[in-house]
């Protein structure tokens, strides 16, 4: 168990759920893909990722970090430092 | 009749002296006095620039500083009970609408009857939204559908580099400053 009160998270498990959401190859993402310029992501995009990886991993990201990550590592580094999410009454696609 | 609407409009004019919600110069208070007269509930410092609330606006509710762009369109009621009217000449269906506080309705949206919105929610721009809406979505689209949080959008366009703080400045001045910043000639 993590200190977040979870299993650590895996950075495979992330890549994948990223690959599945954006359908891409796995080998076309790397820790240093950027959403905007290197994925074409724009912010409803962005907004699904970053939805599509917390239920994938079942937590919950600060919205004031995850608005600041450039890169699929700090997406990676944000969710392993996040908390389990109790899905308390907030909004899901 | 000419007559009647210019003592109706003397009228809006000096019931939204009397509003309170004064300080907004782009008839604001004035529209939504007259939508208030029309039945619709309207919370405080709301910003309203459609005045298509349905042939029912009294079935309409919107909290405290709800957001509502233009062409943005609200229904009451399921015109297609029209082909019921073969057995049940007098026939209506209606539904109410309520919109919850801190609520941004974009472009263009059509609100469908039965349509509930919870409280700070973001309805994307031509959005054709039926159903209930949890608090803090953000929904687009036709059926819209929750993309997200509303609050990580928001959160979003805070750390985008086209958000700035240009608000009060004067016509020439925010126009010369936005086409340098987006690199266009002089």
């Amino acid at each position: 168990m993590s200190d977040t009160g979870r299993e650590p998270i895996a950075d495979e498990a992330v890549f994948a759920i990223i690959a599945a959401d954006l359908d891409l190859p796995r080998a076309k993402l790397s820790a240093d893909s950027r959403f905007d310029r290197d994925l074409g992501l724009d912010s409803l995009d962005f907004i699904q990722l970053v939805m599509a990886v917390e239920q994938g991993l079942g937590v919950k990201l600060d919205d004031g970090e995850a608005a600041k990550t450039k890169t699929i590592a700090d997406l990676i580094a944000l969710a392993k430092r996040s908390p389990p999410d109790t899905g308390a009454g907030e909004a899901q696609p | 009749m000419l007559m009647k609407r210019l003592l109706r409009g003397l009228l809006v004019r000096a019931l939204a002296m009397l509003d309170g919600s004064r300080g907004a110069s782009d008839g604001q208070e004035e529209l939504i006095v007259r939508l208030r007269s029309w039945g619709v509930t309207i919370g405080e410092n709301c910003r309203i620039y459609t005045t298509d609330f349905s042939t029912e606006p009294y079935l309409v509710t919107l909290g405290d500083r709800v957001g509502i762009s233009g062409g943005t369109k609200f229904l009451t009621h399921d015109g297609s009970v029209w082909l019921l009217r073969g057995k049940r000449p007098e026939v209506q269906t209606f539904g109410t609408i309520r919109v919850g506080d801190d609520v941004y309705i974009g472009e263009n949206c059509l609100i469908l009857p039965g349509t509930e919105i919870g409280a700070r929610s973001i309805i994307g721009a031509g959005s054709v939204v039926r159903g209930r809406i949890p608090e803090n979505s953000l929904v687009t689209g036709n059926p819209a559908k929750i993309v997200g949080r509303a609050s990580l959008f928001l959160e979003m366009l805070r750390e985008n580099g086209n958000t700035m703080d240009t608000l009060a400045l004067d016509y020439p001045t925010r126009r010369a400053l936005l086409r340098r910043h987006f690199g266009l000639p002089e």
